[in-house]
């Protein structure tokens, strides 16, 4: 059967060939899967074949689309959550300032499986309470207040190390101090809010 | 007879362009194609580099008459994956590695890394390579087989830690990642070896771990099964027979003999397939931990049998029933994906070479990154992880991990991923 059919079909490959060269001159001109008619045979290429109809040739396809659920609000790993603030404040992830916050780890989210604790990565407001109480410490700190001494001169950098972007004029914004606070209480306010903020704490 | 043209993409082409499709390389791919469809079709290759056209196709091509003037249609290959990759901004590349970074590596992009990802592809690819070969990663690792096989912490005397512990020591140690369920020991949380706790007298990682075969205990060893099948294999039950072809009926114990009735979609399960469609491929996967108690301990001395006083699936001592009768029952002989196997240790390796279990640890390790259900990462499109794994396949017959994660997020069409729009 395949023998058969290769003896019809040896003939045709060469006769391809012979009608793609003829072909060549039109094909060249196809760009970006847009065919263009194809020239007639000239009286030099001699064609004992019927007139060949070009082949439409299809642009590439693209590769297949990655499409992802609607986005979530959804807390990263307590571990990483960690891990993000301390590189924020440029102190080590094992500095005591973030004691109060390990000491919440599984009221944050943490897993610990063995003791039937499954990991809840969903920002909820208690969850947010907790984490503001175990960020105060770390507001209070004297290295964390030297390093970022006065926030809107100090917003460029924090947003670098925070949220891996420059700070945009929308973050400048947000860190006026409020009225009616003390210097010292619109630091810290500031700083709570930046080291609570979703961009920081989500994916 | 008739010669189907191609109708999807056509893979190893000799295309030699670049991002921008010129007319000559338009014209060389044409005529690659052309030539190879009718040559394909002798040789009877055709299930090779082209592919039957579809009943909605393009008209085909009657290769008896090769003179017709029916319209023919030809389509080009895909672009080659490193002019995809070429193609990717650096605005995307930017935005993709911010958003990936902290559940890679713990941590965003700095400054430095932020200037190479502006650069685009290339510079995603510079800057992945490099991530995957911090501590970060390593850790990354832990916490997603941790999460996967919901083992962490310690009660009871069971180390929880012990599968994230090999999965952040592979990493840490560029092992294959085939050895999350073939390695031959257990670690501790900084790296040094130590036993595994089952008592077995083998090893198959993760799968020997107290932690794991507790967690997953459950009549029959169901639970052991599905477990392995849905994470390492990204499959359920029933599967494909060609997959895992079913066991015979005679050699289950009655209640799993049970089928739908040929004249009814009424089963006697209540639906529709009563219990062996399902339990002739269970069986096979869930004899291997025959020997495994309740309390992921290992008893050479398991019978398989019902315990008669205590529920169906139970037997003795806090093991669970054989789905097998006979002497069979007590055995850990089985076998997997149609694979003859002694053990549970060799039913990992069998598992741990196929092909699934790249594309399926490429789909978890995305949903764990992505934040996406495993039925989400399951719907990820399968050429595009087909093609991830290939790419890490072209560097080692055993891909490491980060080979794994790499090809990943640098593929085009992860980078470019959209998330779905909220509908009124």
């Amino acid at each position: 059967m395949r023998l058969a059919l290769c003896h019809v079909v040896r003939p045709v490959v060469t006769t391809a060939l012979l009608l793609l060269g003829a072909s060549c001159e039109g094909m060249a001109t196809l760009v970006g899967g847009q065919p263009e008619p194809v020239s007639a045979p000239t009286p030099s290429a001699p064609m004992a074949a019927a007139p060949v109809v070009p082949p439409t040739v299809l642009p590439a396809p693209e590769r297949p689309e990655v499409l992802l659920p609607v986005e979530r609000l959804q807390l990263l790993p307590f571990e990483v959550r960690l891990k993000r603030l301390a590189a924020a404040v440029e102190l080590p992830v094992t500095d005591a300032v973030f004691n109060t916050l390990r000491s919440r780890a599984t009221d944050l989210g943490a897993h610990d499986f063995a003791n039937g604790v499954a990991p809840d990565l969903a920002w909820t407001a208690g969850r947010i309470a907790t984490w503001v109480e175990g960020v105060l410490p770390v507001c209070a700190d004297a290295r964390v207040r030297s390093r970022y001494a006065t926030w809107s001169t100090s917003l460029d950098i924090f947003a670098l190390k925070a949220w891996g972007r420059a700070a945009t004029s929308d973050d400048r914004a947000d860190v006026v101090p409020a009225q009616g606070l003390t210097d010292a209480e619109a630091w810290r306010a500031t700083c709570v809010s930046l080291l609570s903020s979703a961009e920081l704490l989500t994916p | 007879m008739t010669l189907a043209t191609p109708a999807g993409p056509v893979d190893g082409a000799p295309v030699s362009s670049g991002a921008s499709h010129g007319a000559l390389t338009a014209l060389a791919r044409v005529g690659v194609l052309f030539v190879s469809a009718l040559l394909a079709a002798c040789e009877g290759e055709l299930s090779g580099g082209l592919r039957r056209t579809a009943p909605n196709a393009p008209v085909p091509v009657d290769a008896t008459t090769p003179t017709t003037q029916q319209p023919r249609t030809i389509q080009l290959p895909p672009i080659p994956l490193t002019d995809a990759r070429s193609a990717i901004t650096g605005d995307e590349a930017v935005t993709f590695a911010r958003r990936v970074a902290p559940m890679l590596v713990g941590r965003v992009p700095s400054e430095a890394e932020l200037a190479t990802l502006s650069t685009g592809g290339a510079g995603l690819r510079t800057v992945v390579e490099a991530w995957v070969k911090e501590p970060g990663f390593a850790e990354a690792a832990r916490d997603w087989i941790s999460v996967k096989l919901k083992a962490s912490g310690t009660a009871g005397g069971i180390n929880g830690d012990l599968p994230g512990n090999l999965a952040a020591f592979l990493v840490r140690n560029e092992r294959p990642h085939a050895e999350l369920l073939t390695a031959d020991r257990c670690y501790d949380r900084a790296g040094a070896p130590t036993a595994c706790d089952t008592g077995a007298p083998f090893t198959a990682g993760v799968l020997t771990t107290r932690a794991f075969l507790k967690n997953t205990s459950s009549r029959f060893n169901l639970k052991r099964a599905r477990t392995v099948v849905k994470t390492f294999a990204c499959s359920d039950y029933p599967m494909d027979n060609t997959l895992q072809p079913p066991m015979p009926r005679e050699s289950l114990i009655p209640l799993f003999q049970v089928d739908r009735a040929t004249d009814t979609s009424a089963g006697t399960f209540g639906n529709g397939f009563a219990c062996y469609t399902c339990h002739s491929q269970f069986s096979a996967h869930a004899q291997v931990f025959v020997k495994f108690d309740d309390q992921g301990r290992y008893q050479a001395n398991a019978t398989g049998l019902q315990d008669m006083a205590a529920e169906q699936g139970r037997s003795t001592n806090g093991l669970f029933t054989s789905h097998f009768t006979g002497a069979a029952a007590a055995s850990e002989q089985s076998q997997i994906f149609g694979q003859p196997v002694q053990n549970l240790a060799e039913s990992a390796r069998v598992i741990a070479s196929s092909q699934l279990y790249l594309e399926c640890s490429v789909r978890s390790v995305a949903g764990y990154v992505l934040s996406l259900s495993e039925t989400e990462a399951n719907q990820l499109p399968k050429p595009v992880v087909e093609e991830i794994v290939g790419e890490a396949l072209k560097t080692a017959q055993q891909p490491t991990l980060a080979s794994l994660v790499v090809e990943a997020f640098t593929h085009p069409s992860m980078v470019r991923a959209r998330r779905a729009q909220v509908t009124p």
